[in-house]
């Protein structure tokens, strides 16, 4: 339930969906306030990707409903729901030779008339939102002279340009080494306490979840196993039973938060 | 872009200077001010006045419609499936046009007089949207268009179609029909205004509608998945290009028969040139296509006179290798 001093954020109720015969998503149900972030962590093949995909409209749902901030995704054009939601790719695909800027305006797709060009507005937008993600000096640079993390930092900024009230990144620090994973996810983290965002992010890493989000979302066998804060969901048997791996947990030096590691007793 | 058009311009003028009769600009410039007026006058017109006005413009101006048909559909093709092999040729769209044009002369020779001429550019339509409806069709699975089996498809009905183009030429050919060999290599005479008449306005208005779809391909290079999340209808814009550059190639291929490479090189020396943008490569591409068809249609004419040689040939030799060089001097910065 929407606590009263929160406004309704995202609601995901009965959602359904399947590949074929496979059922990857049974009757899920959700519920992120607005300006929250929250990690989705689950096996591979969970359906973790599915998920955004169809909060993102790429996927159509089976059944169920999807609202945030009360508009109910079936009654909006793609183009509508693309200003509201966008989503950060695990890799960013894109002909090399397109130009950074290039390729963050086109985050400005879902505000532009077909046959008119971009505003001062729209380019305005554009700079903002290469500013926000850190890569406005590489903004003439083609993608494909950019390393890894600059890339996926291009794919942040191209999603920030749709101005969305509500980010999805896909396993975006999957690739990334440990100075670009920490450059992303306190770039989003900033973005989130001074803007309002709000945040739904598919992880492999719990202790990013632990570190950048106020919530932790497990899921496992087609629904939500558990969801609130990282210190009451990331514990040893919780996290033994979702991965089926044998673990330790321990508090983190500095801030506290619920630290995974490896704990093999054979 | 400003250097594209004047490249244009230049072809043009090159084209209709040479041939077997030269023609000096000065005096290209006197008969097309004076049309009108000798027309009305009733003198009978000078000799090169009628090569100028019946046999080399129409032939200028088709040829330039064509490239830019061509390069404008290589261009949707190759953006929308993200494939830089894609070409009317590939899809299938291409073949399909052919073999309805040949349907078309073979049954052009019985038709009553006034019918004939007209009866090619829309069976080469029809061909070319049957051939196009197929690929769909067979490549469709579970409500959606994936771009593989959509090559697949492609692949195996323009071979299909190629093949039956062949057996309509063998009929063809005992029926004495030697044109239609000659016109599916490329650009055998284009006589008199009429086929151009019949196919300049769904040239022009095609490639005008394309403009409007260059930032969904823009889109689409982030993948379908990338372009749905940016909230562009993604079936709906495959099949706004399909029939677009359906109707491109059937223009083209009723004017001038099958011309290869065209579709396939201009958009590529385009793309390494002016980048990947759709809203520049298209419209460079037009002009681009249309420059390279009027010049290698014009080195056709003068090759082997007195009739010269189809200008498909011409493409082929000349825009492979060019072609080739490109790919290899840019190799570092190009792919797709």
């Amino acid at each position: 339930m929407v606590g009263a001093d929160q406004q309704p954020g995202l609601l995901v109720e009965g959602l359904t969906y399947g590949y074929g015969t496979e059922v990857v998503l049974d009757q899920l149900d959700l519920e992120l306030p607005l300006g929250l972030s929250a990690a989705v962590l689950g096996r591979n093949g969970a359906g973790k990707s599915t998920l955004l995909n169809l909060i993102s409209g790429v996927y159509r749902p089976h059944a169920g409903s999807i609202h945030f901030g009360g508009t109910d995704f079936r009654a909006i054009a793609p183009r509508e729901r693309a200003r509201l939601v966008a989503m950060t790719p695990q890799v960013l695909q894109i002909a090399p030779t397109f130009t950074l800027r290039d390729c963050v305006s086109l985050g400005r797709t879902p505000y532009l008339h077909p046959l008119r060009g971009e505003t001062a507005h729209d380019r305005s937008e554009v700079d903002r939102a290469m500013a926000d993600a850190g890569v406005e000096r590489l903004a003439n640079r083609r993608i494909g002279e950019l390393s890894g993390g600059e890339r996926q930092l291009a794919a942040l900024a191209m999603s920030l340009a749709q101005q969305p009230q509500l980010l999805l990144l896909d396993e975006a620090t999957a690739h990334l080494d440990l100075n670009h994973q920490l450059a992303l996810l306190q770039r989003v983290r900033a973005l989130q306490k001074e803007r309002g965002l709000t945040v739904l992010a598919a992880l492999h890493d719990p202790n990013l979840a632990g570190l950048f989000f106020d919530r932790v979302v497990l899921l496992g066998d087609r629904k939500i196993l558990r969801s609130g804060p990282p210190t009451e969901v990331l514990t040893q048997p919780t996290l033994e039973q979702l991965y089926g791996a044998e673990l330790a947990v321990i508090p983190h030096p500095r801030h506290g938060s619920p630290v995974v590691v490896l704990d093999p007793r054979s | 872009m400003l250097g594209l058009g004047l490249l244009v311009v230049g072809a043009l003028a090159l084209s209709l200077c040479v041939g077997e009769v030269s023609i000096p600009l000065s005096r290209i410039l006197r008969i097309l001010t004076s049309e009108w007026s000798s027309a009305s006058s009733g003198t009978e017109p000078a000799a090169d006045a009628v090569i100028l006005l019946t046999l080399r413009l129409p032939t200028a101006v088709g040829m330039s419609l064509v490239g830019a048909s061509l390069a404008g559909a290589g261009v949707l093709f190759q953006g929308l499936l993200r494939n830089p092999l894609a070409d009317p040729y590939v899809l299938g769209t291409s073949g399909g046009a052919a073999l309805g044009a040949v349907v078309g002369l073979l049954f052009g020779q019985w038709a009553p007089a006034g019918i004939g001429p007209g009866l090619v550019p829309v069976s080469a339509f029809a061909g070319a949207m049957a051939a196009m409806l197929l690929v769909v069709a067979l490549a469709t699975v579970g409500g959606r268009l994936p771009m593989v089996t959509v090559l697949l498809a492609g692949f195996a009905v323009s071979t299909v179609l190629g093949y039956g183009t062949s057996l309509l030429l063998i009929i063809g050919d005992r029926l004495m029909l030697p044109r239609i060999h000659a016109w599916l290599l490329g650009g055998v005479g284009i006589a008199g205004w009429t086929q151009v008449q019949y196919a300049a306005p769904f040239i022009i208005g095609a490639l005008v509608a394309s403009g409007a779809v260059c930032r969904r391909l823009n889109a689409l290079s982030l993948g379908e998945e990338g372009a749905a999340r940016l909230g562009v209808d993604v079936e709906r814009t495959k099949l706004v290009v399909l029939v677009l550059g359906s109707l491109l190639t059937a223009s083209s291929v009723s004017v001038a028969g099958m011309i290869g490479f065209v579709g396939l090189i201009v958009p590529h020396v385009i793309r390494l040139w002016l980048g990947p943008d759709h809203r520049v490569l298209l419209p460079g591409a037009v002009l681009g296509g249309a420059a390279f068809l009027v010049i290698a249609d014009t080195m056709a004419r003068v090759a082997l006179p007195p009739s010269g040689v189809p200008v498909g040939i011409v493409t082929a030799l000349f825009g492979g290798p060019f072609f080739l060089y490109m790919l290899r001097s840019a190799r570092r910065d190009y792919s797709w």
